[in-house]
């Protein structure tokens, strides 16, 4: 096991720099940078001064040089003008829209982020589970019937118009708040007992509204691959003991049908995160969707740059997560590697 | 006969649906099972044992359900001092509530089933599985209940009952698999066991010992068996008294010796005519002429398969599935190869096939009509190409070897159409022909597979082999997916259209008694190696090798009068080195093929 996690391990930093090189190239692949943008807007307007700090910046962040070279010293891996300094030495460079370091502008966001879509993943299977599992049990009666309805909801819906509802019924008869992650008087606090609660209202409505489609899907999943383990002879077996209904069901079929819903983690969370910006300007959540729309839309390199790494990052330890998963729930997976040795 | 009665069936009716799509597939079965001995439920498939089995223990598949009929149980007459308070007393199997009916399940009445693998969950040890048993029916928790499925473990004949409690199902060999089944269903020592086709996945000579291990627990306890089964020997080897089911109605029952001695009903005459029985005298068939140009010349034949280790050391080990095995086909001549799974005969249809590369130093030549030799091992692309039409492959099993998508006419002239022969009218009258010619109607060839029984689809099969005409043929196990009575019309085809077209035939099964029917020559292999050889009157005659007169001997027949010859069995069944002198390997290296008869060779030390 412990080798398993090794080799795991140096996979996923040998992914990383490759994503890291393709990321980088994409964001370069549009002609033109922000800065020479700036200069160029600058020049036309005449403001001399200006343009000695836009030119100051090029030199700092090595814009002037060569595409490979910038990004070895983006990855701090290359002397750059302020010797090694890159996303290896925790340097993740500045965002010149913004005019401060992208460790500032993302800042708080970042963890709000993950909070918001860790949420989501929790809401999704701990709905998707018992839903998946009493659909396929109770296959073609009325309460499967009704968790597919609800489900066909749950994907049909465009999930903006299902935020606004939300927002505009929570509000009304629950008096849950509206927009924003917390209140305002806690913005820019230390954690405390007030703000985890006030995070967690604000919670409410766009966890629902991010993961209702995801849940959906994965009910649909989870029924499907349920209903093929229901008749298989194992549990005919187990009935033929005198094992009780549900104890039956859940510590034979259900426990094999739950690979392919825990194999699933490493790929729901990209399309949370990307899945949810429209949900994020909607909601005005301060999560780090709209950030990236900006960033890449006004070629901040640094800033889109640091944001696609760390969402990759994030799949991956997601892929992570779930292949441990998986090697522990399942012997064959786990003892693959034994008998073959 | 005079045992007391431990289970009374009396007019069991099983349907499926209801109203108008009600489909009756048992009907009125009635039957009395004794104490400590076994009734052996015989019938071909669909017909409804199966299903009656499962009635009794109310697990039908969804839409199944009872709509007449009682299954009275006898009261237990002691209580184990586990158990419950009070010996469960006397009830109708068909008529209990549910939780009384879980009571029954597994602790009075339990049942093991054809597929050791797929009947056991893959993601629990086995010890799991038995101690749930062990927990569901008895006081014994922890310690205790554990000592109590090792000791199951250990009379069921595990060689270490520790390591099997710890281990997974797909850690096991199949005949231990099946033993662990019948462990989790022998531990709450049970009134009843009922067992679906217990050894029909499992190799012959596994069979035997798990038929003698099934026979001497009942011995010990007493219980009594509901054997649920097709095969006609191993009813004679088990069974006090049969049942004979066709389309869920009983045809035929009484003591097992007038059954199967002196059948009265014309279907269990059938039955028993069609068993399959292994001949001590075959008549010489072929001249076994060496002067005739052998179509398949294979010598030194090894196939190494590398398995890379995963973990940072990429450790490689090599698997030798198959160690300098030659076979020669003769032009005309039906070479069987006899193994049980894992024996390699499969691996040398491969290489023969080219569907695999040999390891070097091999050399098969081929020479075909033309009289043109090719080295198969060496062919490429279009030669490659054009060996292809020359043999052709006959699959074991006829529901997945043909495209469920497909309409006959299309699998038959697929070959055709690959191979570029004829315009569209013409392959669609070789199809017309070919459909004649295996006994099918022309007029089926729009319908799909599924319209067709396991018997016809199996008639496709062939007929698709033999649309490019060939010279060879490799038929893997054509007949062991089939009802008997099937398996003999399939054999009679193969034997007809080998007349017919002058083929030869590489014949690959695990059935002596089909091999004796049909074959020349027979090559026995085992792991990885051919152990006796030689034409198939002297080899069945006069066997040799100790290998082979364990297959021989664990192969039931429907006689009364012959049980297995355990001792046989097990001196030859286990592993190569365990094999009496002069047979043995001597540290891991194979004697040479000594001839000891015209032909009939045998690996021995000379």
């Amino acid at each position: 096991m412990i080798r398993f996690l090794i080799r795991r391990l140096f996979t996923m930093a040998g992914t990383l720099v490759v994503v890291s090189a393709l990321v980088f190239a994409i964001i370069n692949l549009p002609p033109g940078d922000f800065l020479s943008n700036q200069i160029a807007e600058l020049r036309a307007t005449g403001q001399e001064a200006s343009i000695a700090k836009a030119e100051f910046l090029r030199k700092t962040y090595a814009l002037d040089k060569s595409l490979p070279e910038q990004y070895l010293i983006w990855l701090g891996v290359w002397p750059g003008p302020e010797g090694f300094n890159g996303l290896l030495q925790g340097e993740y460079g500045w965002s010149f829209e913004f005019d401060r370091p992208v460790g500032e502008v993302v800042g708080e966001t970042l963890w709000l982020t993950v909070v918001v879509n860790l949420a989501a993943v929790l809401f999704i299977y701990l709905t998707a589970l018992p839903l998946g599992a009493i659909a396929a049990v109770k296959a073609n009666t009325w309460i499967d019937y009704l968790a597919a309805f609800i489900g066909y909801i749950g994907l049909a819906t465009p999930n903006f118009l299902l935020a606004l509802a939300l927002l505009f019924y929570g509000n009304r008869y629950l008096g849950l708040p509206i927009g924003g992650l917390m209140d305002p008087e806690y913005e820019g606090k230390a954690m405390g007992m007030g703000k985890a609660w006030s995070v967690f209202l604000h919670l409410i409505v766009p966890v629902i509204v991010i993961g209702t489609s995801g849940a959906a899907a994965m009910v649909r999943r989870l029924r499907a691959n349920l209903l093929d383990e229901l008749s298989k002879p194992y549990v005919i077996t187990a009935q033929a003991k005198g094992v009780p209904h549900a104890t039956r069901v859940i510590r034979y079929p259900l426990r094999m049908a739950l690979n392919p819903f825990v194999a699933d983690i490493g790929n729901l969370l990209p399309s949370l995160v990307s899945g949810s910006v429209l949900v994020s300007v909607v909601m005005s959540l301060p999560t780090i969707g709209p950030t990236l729309l900006g960033a890449l839309r006004s070629q901040d390199f640094y800033l889109s740059g640091f944001i696609l790494m760390f969402v990759s990052a994030l799949t991956l330890f997601g892929m992570l997560i779930s292949d441990i998963l998986l090697a522990l729930l399942d012997p064959r997976i786990r003892f693959s590697s034994r008998t073959r040795n | 006969m005079s045992a007391p009665a431990v289970l009374s069936v009396k007019d069991l009716s099983v349907s499926f649906g209801a109203g108008r799509s009600e489909t009756r597939v048992v009907h009125d079965v009635s039957f009395t099972l004794r104490q400590g001995q076994t009734l052996a439920l015989v019938g071909e498939s669909g017909s409804g044992k199966t299903i009656t089995g499962k009635a009794l223990l109310g697990i039908l598949p969804k839409g199944a359900r009872v709509t007449m009929g009682m299954a009275h149980l006898v009261a237990e007459n002691s209580v184990d001092v586990s158990g419950p308070n009070e010996p469960g007393p006397e009830c109708d199997l068909l008529h209990m509530t549910r939780k009384e009916l879980r009571d029954v399940r597994g602790r009075r009445v339990s049942m093991i089933f054809q597929e050791p693998m797929s009947s056991l969950s893959p993601l629990h040890t086995l010890g799991a599985q038995v101690m749930e048993a062990v927990r569901l029916h008895t006081t014994h928790r922890g310690a205790e209940a554990q000592a109590r499925c090792l000791h199951m473990f250990e009379e069921v004949g595990f060689p270490d009952p520790r390591r099997a409690f710890n281990a997974y199902p797909f850690e096991l060999s199949g005949g231990l698999r099946q033993r662990g089944m019948i462990a989790m269903a022998m531990v709450c020592r049970p009134q009843i066991m009922i067992a679906d086709e217990p050894t029909t996945a499992l190799d012959v000579t596994t069979q035997a010992m798990v038929l003698d291990l099934i026979n001497r627990l009942q011995a010990e306890t007493g219980m009594a068996v509901l054997m649920i089964t097709h095969d006609l020997g191993v009813v004679a080897n088990m069974a006090s008294s049969v049942v004979v089911l066709r389309k869920g109605e009983v045809v035929e029952s009484g003591p097992a010796r007038a059954v199967i001695g002196e059948p009265r009903h014309g279907y269990t005459k059938a039955l028993v005519a069609a068993a399959p029985i292994i001949p001590e005298m075959v008549p010489v068939k072929g001249l076994h002429d060496p002067e005739i140009t052998p179509i398949m010349r294979a010598r030194n034949l090894s196939k190494t398969y590398i398995t890379r280790g995963s973990g940072l050391s990429q450790k490689t080990m090599e698997i030798q599935a198959l160690s300098d095995v030659d076979v020669t086909i003769a032009r005309g001549e039906t070479v069987a190869l006899v193994g049980e799974s894992g024996s390699g005969k499969s691996t040398v249809a491969n290489l023969l096939l080219r569907a695999e590369r040999p390891d070097d130093g091999a050399e098969i030549e081929f020479c075909g009509r033309d009289g043109l030799k090719q080295d198969i091992a060496r062919l490429e692309g279009n030669a490659l190409k054009a060996f292809r039409r020359r043999v052709q492959v006959v699959f074991q099993d006829p529901f997945a070897s043909l495209s469920p998508r497909m309409p006959v006419q299309d699998i038959l002239t697929e070959p055709l159409r690959i191979h570029d022969v004829g315009n569209a009218a013409e392959q669609r009258d070789r199809a017309v022909e070919l459909m004649r010619r295996v006994g099918l109607s022309p007029d089926h060839l729009r319908r799909y597979p599924h319209a067709f029984s396991g018997g016809q689809r199996q008639r496709i099969c062939i007929a698709r082999a033999l649309a490019l005409k060939p010279e060879l043929i490799l038929c893997d196990e054509p007949t062991s997916a089939l009802d008997v009575s099937v398996q003999a019309q399939v054999l009679d085809l193969l034997r007809e259209v080998k007349e017919d077209y002058g083929l030869s035939y590489l014949f690959i099964s695990h059935d002596l008694a089909v091999v004796a029917e049909l074959s020349d020559r027979v090559a026995v292999m085992r792991r990885g190696r051919i152990v006796e050889e030689g034409p198939v009157e002297s080899l069945f005659s006069n066997p040799m090798h100790p290998y082979t007169k364990a297959l021989i001997a664990a192969s039931p027949e429907p006689d009364m009068d012959r049980p297995l010859d355990l001792n046989a069995v097990a001196q030859g069944a286990g592993e190569p080195h365990t094999w009496p002198e002069p047979f043995g390997y001597v540290s891991g290296q194979a004697p040479g093929m000594v001839e000891v008869d015209h032909r009939h060779f045998v690996r021995r030390a000379a």
